[in-house]
């Protein structure tokens, strides 16, 4: 379950930069935002995450002063990073869309 | 829980990271802290509950400590930097003690610019003419340049003089060594009546000087050198063009 | 505004073998020294003699004579060259060597180099053999305050060393004293053991080292 839950922050998080370079408070903070407070994630492990990604070269990493005023460090995705969020997308999007097949199947059969 | 005991736990299974890499995820986490704590602090909340609830907030520190440790596992990559990083040292220190070689790489580019021309220059006496020429052949992975012509009097004859220089076709290469023992100068009639001088000569270029009496009405001389498998013969064009000697 | 890229163990490190690449590339070219093979030195020796690229023959190490040297016996269609590699502060360095011209028709063509190393020294006899007929070579040597004494050193066939159609020798006489050895003949015979080339080796090239 672990697991699965590190698949899904890669995801997100690989989506989250595909917009623009963010450091990863704000990336937590924007992720909030978008998903309307429904991914409560643990905010610590959002680290290990971005650091697995920066050493397989999916994203890179600088340092920059942020619109605080404080240097804080950035994380850019790679060329490589949006090719793997392409793809990771794609395989999401066909999850979702099956899980989605089977729970219309069986409309109508709400939990009592 | 405090800040720091939160952030020992973290480091904790991180002993595998260089001290630079433990450093970015210590500071980096310590950034989110301040990020995070800021707002709540100008809430009005107490600086230790703000903390307290941050902390939370981030997780299970001995866990976030094991995933970061399992990003780091390619210990390949450190080795093979470490590994380039003491062979730069090494090619450098080398470099620093050998700083006096770096006169092959002056001559093999100074002999290229401007060969010198006082090699055996006090041989000659009385000159009546000196021409500067370019005649080059390859001779193997070399190339020989003959550069200068002078006629003036040896040992009460007339004598022909000509300078010759070689190097490597590849600036900063090796020349073969030898070219002294290798060249021979002959007049018209084929004779090769003086010997010559060896000038410079390291691992960049040779310079050397050789030389043939010869005869009014002569207009050639005959450079030649032995390389392997091969003969060069290069004519030399005496100065002062056909018939003025 | 001010940008300091950090970077993955990855990327530092091929930036690191980038850099030494190019440090060992400045040095091996400028200095002509830092050569990290002893095959770059035997290159070398092919720019100092003039001899145009060489193949390898035969490698000869004989950690007991000198470990950090290596001897290359290489070829190419007109030289036979032998040629001494030596592992210096510098990285491997030509040790100089030996070239023998086979241009000029002759049943074998051969060289001799010594090689003084402190107090230790080495004589090497390497050539080529054009004469198919021949089956077995002597080196002989006349040793030195002894006119009437011949000393006879056999390579036989077995040590003969085929590349190409080509047959190559090379044999050395470690910690012999090079000043007694003079006038080095080869000597090839046939199948029944008859006299069929003798060839003088010219003597001369020899290298010390410290």
């Amino acid at each position: 379950m672990k697991k699965k839950a590190m698949e899904h922050t890669r995801l997100l998080a690989l989506s989250l930069l595909g917009g623009e370079d963010m450091y990863g408070y704000q990336m937590i903070i924007e992720l909030a935002r978008r998903s309307n407070h429904v991914f409560d994630m643990k905010e610590g492990t959002l680290y290990p995450v971005l650091h697995g990604l920066e050493q397989e070269g999916f994203v890179e990493a600088y340092r920059k002063e942020a619109p605080t005023g404080r240097e804080r460090k950035y994380y850019h995705l790679t060329r490589k990073g949006r090719e793997a969020l392409r793809e990771e997308e794609r395989s999401w999007k066909r999850y979702a869309g099956a899980v989605d097949a089977v729970l219309r199947g069986g409309a109508g059969v709400e939990p009592v | 829980m405090t800040r720091r005991e939160f952030l020992d736990q973290v480091l904790a299974p991180l002993g595998r990271l260089t001290a630079e890499e433990r450093e970015a995820v210590l500071r980096e986490l310590e950034e989110h802290l301040e990020d995070r704590m800021e707002p709540m602090l100008e809430r009005g909340w107490e600086a230790a509950r703000a903390e307290e609830r941050c902390l939370e907030a981030m997780g299970n520190p001995a866990e976030i400590g094991r995933e970061m440790a399992r990003q780091y596992r390619g210990k390949g990559w450190l080795w093979l930097g470490r590994a380039a990083v003491v062979l730069t040292a090494v090619v450098c220190i080398q470099a620093l003690l050998g700083i006096g070689l770096l006169s092959n790489a002056w001559d093999s580019l100074a002999v290229r610019i401007s060969p010198p021309t006082t090699i055996a220059a006090d041989k000659l006496k009385n000159v009546e003419a000196t021409e500067d020429l370019d005649i080059r052949a390859e001779v193997g992975n070399d190339v020989l340049r003959i550069y200068r012509v002078s006629v003036g009097e040896k040992e009460g004859r007339r004598t022909a003089m000509v300078l010759a220089c070689m190097y490597d076709r590849l600036p900063f290469g090796i020349v073969a060594g030898d070219l002294n023992a290798r060249s021979r100068l002959f007049n018209q009639r084929g004779e090769a009546t003086g010997n010559g001088s060896g000038g410079t000569g390291s691992y960049g270029a040779a310079c050397v000087a050789r030389w043939t009496s010869v005869e009014p009405g002569d207009t050639y001389v005959v450079w030649e050198c032995r390389a392997i498998g091969e003969t060069i013969r290069l004519e030399v064009p005496l100065p002062g063009g056909e018939g003025t000697l | 505004m001010k940008k300091t890229k950090t970077l993955s163990r990855k990327r530092r490190a091929l930036r690191r073998v980038l850099i030494a690449a190019a440090a060992l590339f400045l040095v091996n070219r400028i200095f002509v020294v830092g050569l990290l093979f002893p095959i770059q030195a035997v290159r070398h020796n092919e720019e100092l003699m003039g001899t145009g690229r060489t193949e390898v023959v035969r490698r000869d190490w004989d950690p007991s004579f000198h470990w950090d040297f290596v001897a290359y016996l290489t070829k190419s269609e007109n030289i036979v060259m032998l040629s001494g590699a030596r592992l210096t502060l510098y990285g491997w360095m030509s040790g100089f060597g030996r070239v023998v011209d086979c241009t000029e028709e002759s049943p074998i063509h051969g060289g001799t180099w010594f090689l003084n190393w402190g107090a230790r020294s080495v004589i090497y006899v390497f050539g080529r053999v054009d004469d198919p007929d021949i089956t077995e070579l002597n080196v002989q040597w006349t040793i030195a305050g002894d006119a009437d004494s011949d000393m006879w050193i056999a390579s036989k066939t077995g040590e003969w060393i085929e590349e190409d159609g080509r047959r190559y020798f090379l044999c050395s006489y470690t910690n012999a004293n090079a000043a007694d050895y003079r006038l080095p003949q080869v000597v090839g015979r046939d199948k029944e053991g008859n006299e069929i080339a003798r060839v003088k080796l010219e003597q001369g090239a020899s290298s010390s080292y410290n």
